[in-house]
């Protein structure tokens, strides 16, 4: 560990001065529009800067970097999704535009234009749950972050965190958008120097060419074809299209951005550009995840059997050692030590299972003996994919360069965190509380009550991080909490806009529906697997809509259609 | 064309393009977040437009 002096004074200096430049932006806020969307005032560069820092943390480097280290270059498949799908956002202006001329603050804001009031706060709702446990997992896991590439001890991280989480805070809640704006551009020039380096250190000191030998080696003939391999293939490249589109239109930090744009012509071109950096953001942390494989493959000894070992005494041997070891090892980042006792273990009882087939040697009994040891390694692959990206950068980047790092993914993380919160704070507060108080509340009223929201949310995910245990593959959970609500949002709004016939009723059946479906995959004992209950999610959602839509149509249906085509056309003012 | 040199090209272009979007963001945002400071102060109103006094109270 040699996190030194130079590297803890550049952190803390670059810390300082974002707080800084975010404070001074305070003056700058008058109004609630200030405040949410900086006043509709935001140019395409600054507004590629925020979007992208704030959809860049530590968490995004962490998730995608496991994801690559368990999948392989198969996980790649998602950066094209992303690149694919942003781009065409940008280029046809789809939900996006239409929503920026009508110009909403939040998401569900348009819902009670173009359903009603119930549906809005239903949408509100269900978007501040998902969203918060969305972002409730993300100091536990930057802790891990921390904790690896300083050599802060495990102890203090949760101060650590909440250190960060109150530097976020802090400006978000005195200066609101603007104040986003303006530290996510410095945020995002250190973040992209961080990125660079990482990269370029893989590159330079592990090589592209052991990476792909360790992909090939590591994970057996998988980790190349996307749509072949266990944990991917077609249902999840389909769900993830499905995803990343309500993603890029309707995710309220995402649409806020758009919001915040000059004009749609600006909202386009910005999402043009980002396409770009999308790619790099799934792309090349992934990448980083595969390098770790490479690099600590690379450092195993290899793993034999006792003399006359059987297999299957050789896997009892080898999961009760892990069972004892293993949480110990990894917190000393042994690694490489691990890593081949696993594959071993995964190995032996893949084999066992393989062998309960009707003609095979081994007995159900056995074979589901297995069964445990097989999930067990599972999940410890899975743990070790989580920090071994965090280990080779600690053991990869020099002095200097690991303070640059640290403030990139600092400035990173807290850039998440403000967008995150200024998102999910707005829903929660002009979507749920404001309508459910029945009456109007006046700007200063609103604006102490997104700020009073903001300190709320900061509150429920340092304890919601303090106590959760994440089930699976990151990627794999904060992908489904998205999802609890994007499915029915992106169904409900785009036929809000594009079909007229469409219903309140409708809408609130897409609600339940969808949401229920992803609950498929969070509560274990559906046993839903997470492309199944993401393409469901989709199915019920849409379902819902048209069959509650034509069973129970709106009585005013067609005359909101009109308003709302007014609106399109001219900018209909939308203050409340 | 096989998946790893699908993968290849992939990351590299993935990487040529973060480098030189972040280099056009860098220097034309350093403009934009500029003109954002040098912008006039709004003043500050309510819904109806009706300027902010001192002991207005919000709700």
């Amino acid at each position: 560990m040699h996190f030194g002096a130079l590297d803890w004074a550049i952190t803390v200096l670059s810390l300082l001065v974002t707080v800084g430049l975010g404070l001074r932006t305070r003056r700058l806020v008058g109004r609630i529009e200030d405040y949410l969307v900086a006043n509709r005032g935001m140019g395409v560069y600054v507004g590629t800067a925020s979007l992208v820092s704030t959809e860049i943390g530590i968490i995004t480097y962490m998730y995608q970097a496991q994801f690559g280290f368990l999948a392989g270059f198969s996980a790649f498949v998602v950066g094209l999704i992303t690149i694919a799908v942003c781009f065409f956002v940008g280029k046809t202006g789809f939900v996006m535009t239409r929503l920026r001329e009508m110009e909403v603050m939040t998401v569900p804001e348009y819902l009670e234009r173009r359903y009603s009031r119930s549906v809005r706060v239903l949408a509100g709702s269900m978007m501040a749950l998902g969203g918060s446990l969305n972002l409730g997992i993300f100091p536990l896991i930057e802790a891990r972050f921390l904790t690896i590439t300083t050599g802060i001890p495990p102890r203090y991280v949760t101060w650590t965190m909440a250190v960060l989480l109150l530097t976020a805070l802090l400006y978000t809640a005195l200066g609101g958008m603007l104040s986003l704006m303006v530290t996510n551009y410095l945020q995002y020039v250190l973040l992209a120097a961080g990125t660079v380096v990482i990269t370029s250190a893989c590159l330079y000191r592990i090589g592209w060419t052991a990476m792909t030998r360790a992909v090939a080696t590591s994970l057996h003939g998988r980790g190349f074809d996307p749509f072949a391999d266990l944990g991917v293939g077609p249902a999840f490249i389909l769900w993830q299209v499905l995803l990343w589109t309500a993603l890029m239109t309707v995710w309220q930090s995402v649409a806020m951005r758009s919001f915040s744009a000059r004009d749609t012509a600006t909202g386009r071109k910005l999402f043009m550009l980002t396409s770009g950096l999308f790619l790099g953001r799934a792309v090349l942390p992934m990448a980083w995840g595969i390098a770790a494989l490479a690099f600590f493959t690379a450092r195993a000894s290899p793993v034999a059997p006792l003399p006359g070992e059987t297999p299957r005494a050789e896997m009892a041997r080898m999961d009760e050692s892990l069972a004892r070891g293993f949480t110990r090892q990894l917190e000393e980042g042994r690694v490489a030590s691990l890593l081949p006792q696993v594959e071993r273990l995964d190995v032996l009882a893949q084999g066992e299972l393989r062998a309960r087939r009707p003609a095979g040697p081994v007995s159900a009994e056995q074979a589901a003996a297995a069964e445990g040891p097989a999930r067990r390694a599972q999940s410890m692959r899975e743990e070790l994919g989580m920090v071994a990206m965090p280990w080779m950068v600690a053991a990869l980047i020099p002095t200097g360069w690991l303070g640059l790092v640290m403030a990139g993914m600092l400035a990173a993380s807290v850039s998440t965190y403000a967008g995150y919160f200024l998102g999910w704070s707005a829903v929660i507060s002009q979507d749920v509380v404001s309508p459910l108080l029945g009456r109007e509340l006046s700007t200063a009223g609103k604006l102490r009550l997104t700020r009073a929201t903001i300190v709320a949310l900061t509150a429920f995910i340092m304890v919601w991080s303090l106590v959760y245990h994440v089930p699976g593959p990151a990627f794999f959970y904060l992908q489904v909490t998205a999802n609890l609500f994007m499915a029915p949002t992106l169904v409900t709004i785009a036929a809000g806009l594009y079909w007229r016939r469409s219903s309140s009723t409708g809408a609130g059946l897409a609600y339940v529906l969808g949401a229920a479906a992803s609950l498929g995959y969070l509560v274990p004992a559906f046993g839903l697997d997470v492309a199944t209950a993401g393409n469901l999610s989709w199915g019920l959602a849409l379902l819902g809509l048209v069959a509650g839509s034509l069973v129970r149509p709106d009585r005013q249906g067609h005359e909101r259609s009109g308003i709302h085509s007014r609106a399109a056309r001219g900018g209909l003012g939308a203050r409340r | 064309m096989s998946w790893l040199h699908l993968w290849t090209i992939v990351f590299f272009g993935a990487f040529g393009a973060f480098v030189v979007i972040s280099a056009l963001v860098a220097v034309r945002g350093y403009g934009e977040v500029r003109a954002l400071f040098q912008a006039p102060v709004p003043p500050p109103a309510d819904e109806g437009g009706r300027a902010r006094r001192p002991g207005d109270e919000g709700d």
